[in-house]
Formats: C-alpha cells, sequence, structure tokens
C-alpha cells in the first residue's frame, strides 16, 4: 500500500521540484531596482514558464532555443542574463524610453583596447550593481540593464517577453572579431562590419530604410537579437496552446515588428526550408 | 464494481453528448445573441446564401473623419509609426502597434466564435491587408496573416476566399505572411 503511494506520489514531486528549477531566476540590483519593477519581472517569468507549445512549433525556434519548450526559452535565458541592474541615464536616473539594455558589447571597446592595441592599464567596463560594481569582462557576464518604459502600463507582456528574449542574445560571442572589424565597431561603423563580426554580441546596424532609417535598429546578419525576438513572438502567436487571443495577437504585433528589423537578405536566409544551425557558443567554449 | 464498470461508461456518454449539443448550439447561435457583436456592428454583412455577401454598404461602417476606411479598427500609418520609433528606438512596440494589436484582440476572438462571424469579419481583415503603402506594413500584415488563419480555421467558408487574398497581396505584405 505504502509502495504504491510512493510511486503515486514521487512523480508529482519531481514535477514540481523541476518546475521550481527550471524558472529563469537572476540576481537583482536591489538598490536601484524598486520592489514594483523587480515583481513585475518575477510575474513576467512566472508567465514565461507557464507557456505551453505544441510540440510542432517551428523547426528555427527548436534550433534556436534547442527544444520547443518553455523549459528550453528559459534555459537559454539563464546561460545568457545574470545580473538586472538598472539602464540609468545621464542623471543617474532609471532611462525613461528603455524596456531594457544587454551591456555586453561594451566588452568589444575593451577587448580592442587591451588585446589588440595593447593599452596598459585598461580595465573592464565596471557597471554599478548594488553596493558594488559588475565588471564587463566578457559577454555572458550577462548584466541587462533595466529601463523605465518596462513599467510603461500600455506595455504588454509578451513585449517585454520578447525583449529578454532579443537582449539575453547580445551575450553571445561565439568567436572574437577580427581587428579589422574591431577597428571599425570602435569607430561606431557597424555597418561596415562582417556578418561574422557583429555576431560577436549581435551588433545592430543602421536600418536602410523605413521608419527607423539611420537608426542603428536592424540585424544584418543571420539568428541575431531581432531574430530572436521574431522566432519567440511567432512561437507563440503559431503554436502556443494556452495563450490567449490577446497574448497571440501581441505576440504577432511582436513577431511582425523584429521582422521589418531584419535586412532583406537575413529576410531570405530565414525563408530556407533547411536552416543551418545557429552557433548559440561563446567564444570560451572552444578554447 | 460491476456496477460502476456500467455506470461510468453510460456517464461519459451523456458528458459527451451535452458538450456536442452545447457546442452545436454556440456555433448555429444568431448574431445577436453573440456579446461580441458590438464589436464590429458597424460592419454587418449580409449572410452567406446572399449574391450580395463581398459587398459592404457604406452606411454598415464607421466612415469618420478619422477613419475615411471605415473599417472597425483604426489603421495605423507609417508616419506616426516613425514618429513614435524615432523618439524610442529601443523602448519596445510602438504604442501605435500596441493599440492596433489591443483592438485586433476582441475581433479575432470574436471572428473565431462561428463561421457567421469569420464571415463577417473576412472581408475587414482583406481590406486591411489590401490597403496601400500608407498603411503601416506590420498592421497590413497582421492583417492578412488574421485573415489566412481564419479561412484555415473555416475552410468550407473561407478557403477560397484565402487563396485569393493571398495571390493579391502586395509583395512586401506578401514576404512577411511567408514569414510568419
Amino acid at each position: 500500500m505504502f509502495r504504491v503511494s510512493c510511486l503515486k506520489t514521487l512523480p508529482v514531486f519531481l514535477l514540481l521540484v523541476s518546475s521550481t528549477l527550471a524558472r529563469a531566476e537572476f540576481v537583482y540590483d536591489t538598490v536601484k531596482l524598486t520592489p514594483q519593477i523587480r515583481a513585475l519581472i518575477d510575474s513576467d517569468l512566472k508567465a514565461l514558464h507557464q507557456l505551453k507549445f505544441r510540440p510542432d512549433v517551428a523547426p528555427a525556434f527548436q534550433l534556436f532555443f534547442k527544444g520547443s519548450s518553455a523549459e528550453d526559452i528559459e534555459h537559454y535565458l539563464d546561460e545568457r542574463i545574470h545580473y538586472i541592474g538598472a539602464d540609468l541615464d545621464d542623471q543617474g536616473e532609471l532611462e525613461a524610453s528603455s524596456f531594457g539594455a544587454n551591456y555586453a558589447p561594451s566588452f568589444l571597446r575593451y577587448h580592442y583596447r587591451s588585446q589588440v592595441l595593447l593599452e596598459k592599464d585598461v580595465s573592464a567596463p565596471l557597471l554599478s550593481f548594488s553596493e558594488d560594481t559588475i565588471a564587463i569582462s566578457h559577454p555572458r557576464v550577462g548584466f541587462m540593464g533595466i529601463g523605465l518604459a518596462y513599467l510603461d502600463e500600455d506595455s504588454t507582456l509578451m513585449d517585454r517577453l520578447d525583449t529578454w528574449v532579443h537582449e539575453a542574445r547580445h551575450s553571445d560571442c561565439a568567436h572574437i572579431p577580427s581587428h579589422t572589424d574591431l577597428a571599425l565597431i570602435v569607430r561606431n561603423q557597424n555597418q561596415k562590419v562582417s556578418p561574422e563580426g557583429l555576431a560577436c554580441t549581435h551588433l545592430h546596424v543602421p536600418c536602410q530604410s523605413g521608419g527607423l532609417k539611420g537608426e542603428l535598429a536592424c540585424d544584418a546578419h543571420p539568428w541575431g537579437a531581432y531574430s530572436a525576438g521574431y522566432l519567440f513572438s511567432k512561437a507563440v502567436y503559431q503554436s502556443c496552446t494556452n495563450c490567449s487571443q490577446k497574448d497571440r495577437q501581441d505576440a504577432l504585433a511582436s513577431a511582425t515588428e523584429n521582422l521589418t528589423r531584419l535586412t532583406s537578405r537575413v529576410k531570405h536566409f530565414m525563408k530556407m526550408p533547411k536552416l543551418p544551425a545557429p552557433d548559440m557558443s561563446s567564444f570560451d567554449d572552444h578554447e | 464494481m460491476t456496477m460502476s464498470k456500467k455506470i461510468i461508461p453510460a456517464v461519459l456518454a451523456v458528458v459527451i453528448a451535452i458538450a456536442i449539443y452545447v457546442n452545436e448550439r454556440r456555433t448555429a447561435a444568431p448574431r445577436d445573441e453573440n456579446p461580441l457583436a458590438q464589436v464590429t456592428e458597424s460592419a454587418a454583412i449580409s449572410s452567406a446564401n446572399s449574391p450580395s455577401e463581398s459587398k459592404q454598404t457604406a452606411a454598415s461602417r464607421e466612415e469618420t473623419a478619422d477613419n475615411p476606411s471605415g473599417l472597425a479598427f483604426e489603421l495605423p500609418d507609417t508616419q506616426t509609426y516613425r514618429q513614435q520609433v524615432a523618439a524610442h528606438p529601443h523602448g519596445g512596440l510602438p504604442p501605435v502597434l500596441r493599440e492596433f494589436s489591443r483592438k485586433m484582440a476582441p475581433l479575432m476572438e470574436s471572428a473565431h466564435e462561428s463561421e457567421a462571424r469569420a464571415r463577417e469579419i473576412f472581408p475587414q481583415l482583406e481590406q486591411c491587408a489590401l490597403s496601400g503603402a500608407s498603411a503601416l506594413l506590420q498592421a497590413r500584415s497582421i492583417c492578412a496573416v488574421n485573415a489566412l488563419d481564419l479561412s484555415n480555421s473555416f475552410p468550407d467558408a473561407l478557403s477560397k476566399k484565402g487563396r485569393d487574398l493571398r495571390a493579391k497581396l502586395p509583395p512586401e505584405v506578401a514576404e512577411m505572411v511567408d514569414l510568419l
């Protein structure tokens, strides 16, 4: 009798434990981030955890997140974001117009100065965090600064989750860019950087046309940050089994917006019938 | 034990029968009983058997100075989008697109209620999808995707209309649809 009860409760217990462990968890700046922001982020991550997808979610999604479930998205976030701090303006206040920003790209300037120019006494960018500082000595340090726009009551859950997926991608750098590319990056000439160079922290390029022409808000290489958001939002619209119509339409809006940030070349790439897998590794993995 | 083996299947059969009955009642519900009817009340379209099914009279639309297209929802324009995104290029969805999505949700909720509702709403989405380039590409694409989704959900009524729409989409909208 006891053995039968144990067999029945053990799977339930394991499911509860694993569902708790699988949830993405970060370290918050408890000084600059208000309890309100932290509570909203917790709520958003809980909602992410509860998303259910059909097993036949798009192959590109499965290639990118290495699976077809919310747990896979959480794992993707866990690998890339560790610290949630504040995105501050010049006055040291929360940046009003920002949802959030990954500070990983600041690693590139540091790397160029220390490893290419061989400057002495150059240190990794330091960011204030709680009572301490965090050094962006590697893209996978995973510092995400949250702005005031995250709290905008008109923002949607799907838009915020899309932002998490987008920003997390900036923590990836499979290969350090060439010296030529690094020199272009530090001179803010991203439009001249090779696709391989852009893929280190998945830099944006100036948009060539449309409403954002000239803004550093487009992707010219495959599997970048806007592609990440597109894949997530598209999957919610197409394959979420427990999403409301509101969530699905919000996700569809995010997916279309992300698509407009991809160059024609990247959109053409995403239409390939058999996509080559993205490189989701970090340059340390290759050492 | 023997009694419960007989009762359980019988109870299940009754439950399934009730569910089928309720579902048939719901899909056959006249338009007036649909609590979401007021969402597209202004876009009343004649019934499936009417020869003028595809035409909308001007009186059935919400034609206003702000909404000259007469659609039940307002199409965001590219100019407004540009202004909003230029102000906050990394601030998530611009308000004009959020607002459009907010209007689309109850419309699509209603459209999926029944074939009759889907038939009523499809032309709205079609018109939106085929709007000129001054209407935001994202909005036109959202309309196209939702229209095609409806045609898949109600193939008996809308599959031909879906195919026709797909063939008429401008290239930039068709490209978005292909990727969505």
